[in-house]
């Protein structure tokens, strides 16, 4: 999908929002997995806020400026890297909007760059950014990005993933990028 | 339908100051068979939708129950002999108390939370099991929690209860109650569900 099409998409209504499929393909996300794994996780287990597994130290130079640019150019402004952070999501494993608002590395309005490296699709895995009232959701979909304008006044949570998951893991890479100034 | 005149309240009153991880009494045998049987036929007519939100997926039925007989147990939850014993129970002034039907299928859940809401003034939340035949999961959990005044610091499972048929759990509502109703790995949970409120 070109950014002509792309940039409408992600203008279109109060949450500026795009989810654009087949950045990775899967040998090329299996390889991922296999470097992010073999780097190691981190449980979290706050159960008021969320339960999952993280990574905020492996960085991947190449792969964060393939990602940054690609935001450059939808948003057609430049873009600096806050914070990137590697998360593995099973059944059971949830975040709500509590671990979001205290973990939120950008307080104003910056893009929030999701990279779903998953190997399958789980129906379900939903991101949703809501501010209260009305809610946007992003579709877990292997191998697609979602960036998603987050004003000061959205706030996510990722759906609690229910035995319907099975044996999937939803492994996503998620980027903060601020607006440069 | 609620027979309170034959539940020992000093007994209960004591349980419920020494429960850990908060305040809290389950209740076997609630009802008679027969009563039991009249809820859960009132359950399976009264209307329920899919519920789903950031902390739940579950089946509800509507904020006023609506079947004659469930508006009948409302009434009587709300009557002075039941608000009574909730008081020499829980040491609360409860003055009212909500009812819904709540049907958890496999997948169903409620994530940690607290029912404190300051504005609506809950002080006492009961869940009253009508069916649970092949239940797995869909168990109350409570949570320890460290507060830093009203702000939860930490929280660690404590205590599981186990959903029983005509089984009732009372528990306190504060900041610190944090509880959730773990998934439902099978078979069907049907509860009455609700607060007693000041």
């Amino acid at each position: 999908m070109s950014y002509d099409e792309l940039r409408p998409q992600f203008a279109d209504g109060r949450c500026h929002h795009v989810v654009a499929a087949g950045f990775l393909d899967e040998p090329a996300a299996a390889r991922l997995r296999a470097q992010v794994s073999a780097a190691g996780f981190t449980l979290y287990d706050e159960p008021d806020r969320g339960h999952y597994e993280l990574n905020r130290e492996l960085a991947i130079p190449s792969l964060f400026d393939d990602l940054r640019t690609i935001a450059e150019e939808l948003v057609q402004r430049p873009l600096r890297l806050e914070r990137a952070c590697w998360l593995r999501l099973r059944h059971r494993d949830y975040q709500l909007i509590k671990d979001d608002a205290r973990d939120r590395p950008i307080a104003d309005t910056h893009l929030e760059l999701t990279l779903d490296h998953s190997a399958l699709a789980t129906g379900q895995a939903e991101l949703v950014y809501t501010d209260g009232q009305e809610s946007w959701v992003v579709p877990q979909v292997p191998g697609a990005i979602a960036i998603v304008e987050r004003e000061p006044w959205l706030y996510r949570y990722a759906r609690y993933l229910n035995l319907g998951v099975v044996d999937a893991v939803v492994d996503r890479l998620r980027l903060s990028l601020s607006y440069s100034r | 339908m609620i027979p309170v005149a034959r539940w020992n309240l000093d007994e209960l009153a004591a349980t419920w100051s020494t429960s850990s991880p908060f305040p809290h009494v389950v209740l076997d045998d609630v009802v008679d068979p027969q009563t039991l049987a009249t809820l859960l036929q009132a359950v399976s007519q009264e209307p329920h939708w899919p519920n789903r939100g950031e902390i739940y997926d579950f089946m509800a039925s509507g904020e006023e129950v609506t079947h004659p007989t469930l508006r009948e147990l409302h009434a009587e939850l709300g009557s002075t002999p039941v608000l009574d014993a909730i008081r020499a129970i829980s040491g609360r002034l409860v003055t009212r108390a909500d009812l819904r039907s709540y049907v958890y299928v496999p997948g169903s859940y409620l994530l940690p939370h607290a029912d404190a809401r300051a504005s609506i003034g809950r002080m006492v939340a009961f869940v009253f099991y009508l069916w649970t035949e092949g239940c797995e999961g869909g168990e109350l959990e409570l949570f320890a929690c460290e507060m830093a005044g009203d702000e939860l610091i930490r929280a660690r499972p404590a205590q599981r209860l186990v959903p029983r048929a005509n089984r009732m759990v009372l528990f306190d509502v504060t900041n610190a109650s944090l509880h959730q109703v773990r998934e439902v790995l099978a078979g069907n949970r049907v509860s009455l569900t609700g607060w007693f409120l000041g």
